[in-house]
């Protein structure tokens, strides 16, 4: 067997929902994971994949007293910060879900790492699921978008403080996901129950509106990274589906991708044929679906990449349900994925299909 | 001595008697025969001369008894009579010898006096005869002298008349060159009285007699006037004879005739076979445009005799009449004109048979009952082999062939557009059928599948007859097919390997088509977004069956009559069918329906574990798990869970054929639940008939837990078999993976979990009943559900056992933090 198509695992002791790319970073294929806990002190682990010797190695385990995590928004621009979405435990609050935007002290001092509190989000209305950061590179003021299950909220980074720019109170439905599009700075996309809805976060107004994408729920929906108005969606009907934003009637392509739930669902930041879902069948899939891609109307491809189809069926690392999946960005070939036993295994697009792409 | 020359004479004279009548007596006898005889009486002749001038040395040695023999020496004979015999006996023999000579002597003399008699007549006629000659000397003298007169007067006769015969010849040549000239004169008028008549052949024949002589003296101008007149009378009946002809509606006989006389008076060849073909052409067109092409109550055979005698009839005769006419007559050296004539011939007949065979393809496509088909083709085939025999060198045999198998395949085609037509409309009835009547699944599956797969057999059974010629079939069949049998083997032989191929082609294709029927359907239940039929999903398993059905048993029976059809036809036909190289994989056409079995299972499962899903989401998702109060029962949504769960296995069950458990006894009222679960007795009252004890199950369950076998984890994969334990544990994996999944998503309280548990508890109660190997798979659930509740904050239990509904302190505050470990026991 090649180097790099044995899994590399890192074992954590807790319970874990997320695992997300260290979206700034460029040179090592760095992750953030967050723990789900009731009863221990929630973990936040800054995990490094070594290309070259297959090894993962923890740069930075740093304590989460505030609650369960159940997402991570790491920053597009700045490698040390990122948002968690936490469950509190400590509060009076019952259950109260909570973001909150860290900083990361140290990154080189692998012993001593600190979580340092910049902000939390406040007067968000409704269970906060998720936070998304505005791609597009602008330092000044970021723009931030809360999603919670009864509204969308449009926020203004500063200093210390978010500022609140707009609401979406009328959003029809539990988000469960959403994305920021990478091609107009404007838009978001969000898994709402059963449906895919677009909005424009200037106006606050709905874009677009795919009704019945997946029944019962929608799990993930993530935006192809090259291909204007291309959507990709999982949900509870074991199905992936890659949509036309501007035809909504009918999906370009549906899958079926697992035997249970499609619990994430993420393009490649590079190579938008490579699609990546993980699932509560304890599995993960790696497909290339070209024939929707940016690659469609490249001929020059040979025939195997032409194709669509399931590159692996990664079954035999995972115990339990998969519910995070994560490209790295610093290599185009490496993912993560992490199960809620805490297993989190990192794997390569094999050798066959990432040859016939580098240059 | 005298005695004995006599004896000896006699002897000779009996001998020569009896030689002349054994030649008169075998005259048309053998001629070997004769010739012996001859032979031997020469040889007799020849002993008694010898004898008689005593050269009797040789034979001496033979001493001859009897007084008539050949070699009888008389000295001997009375010495041995004198040796031999008493005394009496030598008086006896005296007296006998000298009767006998007596009666010889007496002979002699009559002899001799008969002989004298004649001799006296012979003289008396001689005397006669010459007086009478003497009178006919004078007689013949007189005659001489007046034959010499006759003959002078004759001469001058002659002489005097001579002149005047001369005279009268010439005039006579005068007379008939005269009468010649009238004639010739009189043509014209003549031919065209003729023409007036109709009598097309009498001018015809006129003015062939005359032509030569007035062509002969054209320069003369009278004879010249004649002949032109006679050409333009020629011409006028040649423009009508072609008219004639040329007319379509003139019968095949008077059309010949006219020919005949066209070409005496030297009409063009090529104008005439052109002619010809164009009038008949338009005659044969408009026979076959004014045929029926329907015709109810007359069976396909009959329909085509009828065309058959309006068509091909008058094309044979035609084309016979068109070789004779101007093949036959080609001289030798004319092969160029020929094979043009035949070529001629042979566009003709293309043209005219191709709209034969569409309208005889059209009279086909019309009969309802295709039944006749058989027969009817073997008939036509029968007909139109008739006609190629009788018109050799006509390539009408190919196209024939090409024509019948081209019918054939149409045929077998519109059999098997039947057979995918009613498999179609029985697939898409499936639903219908089940909403109607509320029938056994599995019974409906068999049934459809039963149908399906016997219609095909009967196509088969129905193309029999085209490769079954000595034996079976009907008696209407079999008199045609005694008449065609050479001819039909002939056509058989030469296209069989295609109508074989072609059946298995299709064959193939039928059931590719079935496979995709169903692939349809149940991409078209994967895909709609509305919410699931229940008939339609129950309709999935119906088929997933029929896929099974048809794996197991349906299409190797198919596969396998039609390999009877093929080495029927081989034994039939015998040549050129040997090398067939078709053969239906009949595993592959299994593993097809295999796949597609497993993948309307697979959605009937998706479908069906969406709905359950659906129930335990509105299960968990509904109550505010944080104001939870103490549970005391089950909730009612889990019952509906379980009554759903249960009728989903009973309907597996249908299909599958297994017959479930016997637990009569309801067993949810055990847990003193009677009312509500009404329908879950009767689902369990209906599963009688067992062979499974529940009690075994349980105890199984217990040592596999004790073993410590069961499963750790919910494992997701393919289904290895379709049998109906692991649908329904598939099912119930996927459902229940779901409550985890919607467990893992709430926060409880104390009571909460306990009301959780509690109804998990009692899920596995009761469905351990019915579905034994669920337990493991349950206790999973709880597991799950324990880990979740000791890390739970407000729950503050020691023990996470089910059914110790821990009476803990009714603490109702629900988010104190409870970080202490606790393990599960």
């Amino acid at each position: 067997m090649q180097k790099g198509d044995a899994p590399a695992v890192h074992g954590l002791t807790l319970k874990a929902r997320c695992v997300a790319a260290q979206v700034a970073e460029s040179d090592r294929n760095s992750f953030w994971v967050g723990t789900l806990s009731l009863k221990g002190v929630n973990e936040i682990q800054l995990l490094d994949y070594h290309e070259d010797d297959h090894e993962i190695r923890c740069l930075g385990i740093m304590s989460h007293p505030a609650g369960e995590i159940w997402n991570l928004s790491p920053c597009p621009s700045d490698s040390d910060r990122f948002f968690t979405v936490y469950q509190q435990t400590a509060s009076e609050d019952d259950a109260k879900f909570k973001a909150t935007l860290w900083k990361c002290e140290d990154n080189s001092k692998i012993t001593e790492t600190h979580l340092l509190q910049l902000t939390t989000l406040r007067n968000i209305n409704g269970l906060i699921r998720h936070v998304l950061w505005d791609p597009s590179e602008t330092t000044q003021s970021e723009s931030l978008v809360t999603l919670s299950d009864t509204c969308i909220t449009v926020l203004k980074l500063g200093e210390s403080t978010a500022s609140t720019v707009g609401t979406i109170s009328d959003i029809r439905g539990k988000v469960l996901s959403g994305a920021w599009s990478p091609h107009h700075g404007n838009d978001i996309i969000t898994a709402n129950e059963n449906s895919i809805r677009g909005w424009d976060t200037r106006t606050c107004k709905e874009t677009f509106n795919i009704p019945q994408a997946h029944v019962p729920f929608v799990r993930d929906v993530d935006f192809n990274p090259n291909k204007d108005y291309c959507i990709v969606s999982g949900g509870d009907d074991n199905f992936i589906k890659f949509w036309d934003t501007r035809k909504t009637g009918r999906p370009v392509k549906a899958q079926k991708a697992h035997n249970h739930w499609v619990q994430n669902v993420k393009y490649n930041r590079y190579h938008d044929q490579f699609v990546l879902s993980s699932s509560s069948d304890c599995t993960v899939s790696l497909w290339s679906i070209p024939s929707t891609s940016s690659m469609a109307s490249n001929s020059e491809l040979s025939s195997q990449m032409r194709e669509d189809k399931l590159i692996e069926n990664y079954n035999n690392t995972h115990e339990d349900s998969v519910y995070s999946v994560a490209w790295s960005s610093a290599s185009p070939w490496v993912f993560a994925s992490l199960s809620y036993s805490g297993m989190l295994v990192i794997n390569q697009v094999p050798k066959s299909y990432s040859d016939l792409l580098r240059f | 001595m005298s005695e004995n020359t006599a004896a000896d004479v006699r002897a000779a004279a009996a001998k020569a008697l009896e030689h002349k009548k054994l030649n008169q007596s075998d005259g048309d006898g053998g001629k070997k025969k004769k010739k012996e005889r001859t032979r031997r009486a020469h040889e007799d002749l020849l002993a008694s001369y010898m004898q008689a001038h005593g050269v009797v040395g040789e034979t001496e040695v033979m001493v001859d008894t009897t007084i008539d023999g050949e070699q009888f020496d008389a000295n001997k004979h009375f010495h041995k009579l004198l040796k031999e015999k008493t005394l009496t006996e030598l008086l006896q023999t005296d007296q006998q010898l000298n009767g006998e000579v007596k009666k010889l002597d007496s002979d002699m003399k009559t002899l001799v006096y008969e002989n004298y008699n004649k001799f006296i007549s012979a003289t008396d006629t001689i005397r006669k005869m010459k007086t009478n000659v003497e009178n006919m000397e004078e007689e013949m003298r007189r005659l001489s002298g007046t034959m010499d007169m006759i003959s002078l007067n004759s001469d001058r006769i002659n002489g005097t008349l001579s002149n005047r015969r001369e005279k009268i010849m010439q005039l006579g040549g005068v007379h008939n060159l005269l009468n010649k000239l009238q004639f010739l004169v009189d043509l014209p008028h003549r031919l065209r009285k003729c023409i007036q008549v109709e009598a097309y052949n009498q001018a015809v024949q006129a003015y062939k007699q005359s032509t030569a002589v007035l062509r002969k003296y054209e320069h003369l101008p009278s004879f010249g006037a004649i002949y032109k007149e006679c050409q333009s009378i020629i011409n006028e009946l040649r423009i009508v004879l072609q008219n004639k002809l040329r007319d379509p509606l003139m019968n095949p006989h008077a059309t010949k005739e006219c020919m005949q006389l066209l070409r005496q008076i030297d009409e063009k060849v090529e104008q005439m076979r052109s002619d010809f073909l164009q009038s008949r052409r338009v005659y044969l067109e408009r026979q076959l445009d004014s045929f029926p092409s329907e015709l109810p109550d007359v069976t396909l055979t009959d329909h085509i005799k009828q065309l058959n005698q309006e068509f091909l009839v008058p094309f044979g005769t035609f084309s016979r009449t068109f070789r004779e006419s101007f093949i036959d007559q080609q001289q030798e050296g004319n092969r160029e004109s020929g094979r043009e004539c035949n070529r001629a011939l042979e566009e003709f007949a293309r043209g005219l048979l191709n709209k034969y065979f569409s309208l005889v393809q059209n009279i086909a496509d019309l009969k309802k009952n295709k039944n006749e088909m058989y027969p009817g083709i073997e008939h036509l085939y029968t007909e139109l082999i008739e006609i190629h025999s009788r018109l050799p060198g006509l390539s009408i045999g190919d196209r024939l062939s090409d024509n019948m198998g081209q019918m054939v395949h149409k045929y077998i085609e519109r059999l098997f557009e039947s057979l995918h037509a009613f498999s179609l409309s029985r697939i898409n009835h499936i639903r219908e059928d089940i909403s109607k009547e509320n029938p056994n699944l599995g019974t409906l599956a068999k049934v459809i599948t039963n149908d399906i797969v016997a219609q095909i057999l009967e196509v088969f059974e129905q193309m029999k007859p085209f490769f079954h010629i000595a034996a079976g079939g009907g008696a209407a069949v079999q008199d045609s097919r005694r008449m065609a049998s050479t001819a039909n083997t002939q056509f058989l032989s030469k296209n069989a390997n295609n109508f074989i191929a072609r059946i298995y082609v299709k064959v193939q294709q039928l059931f590719l088509f079935i496979g995709i029927t169903f692939q349809n359907f149940y991409e078209d239940e994967e895909n709609s977004t509305r919410e699931p039929d229940e008939k339609k999903v129950s309709s999935l398993l119906v088929m997933a069956k029929m896929c099974i059905h048809l794996d197991v048993n349906g299409a190797s029976t198919v596969v396998q009559s039609l390999t009877q059809l093929k080495d029927l036809a081989i034994k039939q036909i015998a040549i050129g069918i040997n090398n067939l190289e078709v053969n239906l994989e009949v595993e592959t056409i299994r593993k097809q329906f295999r796949a597609s079995a497993k993948n309307l299972i697979t959605t009937y499962v998706r479908l069906q574990c969406l709905k359950l899903s659906m129930m335990f989401y509105k299960s968990i998702d509904t109550p505010n798990w944080s104001s939870f109060k103490e549970p005391k029962a089950p909730r009612a949504v889990i019952e509906m869970i379980i009554e759903d769960i249960i009728a989903q296995e009973k309907e597996i069950d249908q299909i599958f054929d297994e017959p479930v458990q016997s637990e009569v006894a309801s067993p949810i009222s055990r847990h003193g639940r009677v009312p509500s679960m009404s329908v879950v007795n009767n689902i369990t009252y209906s599963k009688t008939n067992s062979k499974r004890e529940p009690k075994v199950d349980r105890n199984k369950l217990l040592t596999r837990r004790k073993g410590g076998q069961a499963e750790t984890k919910l494992k997701f994969g393919p289904m290895n078999e379709l049998s109906k334990d692991n649908i329904v544990m598939e099912m119930i994996k996927i459902s229940f993976k779901s409550l985890i999944e919607y467990i893992r998503t709430k926060t409880f309280n104390k009571y909460g979990f306990q009301q959780i548990q509690l109804d998990t508890a009692f899920i596995k109660t009761i469905l351990t009943e019915y579905i034994p190997n669920v337990g493991p798979l349950l206790k999973l659930v709880l597991e799950e559900l324990v880990a979740r509740a000791c890390e739970d904050k407000a729950n503050k239990m020691r023990d996470a056992k089910l059914n110790q509904v821990n009476a803990a302190p009714a603490s109702t505050e629900t988010s104190s933090i409870d970080k202490t470990e606790h393990k599960e026991q």
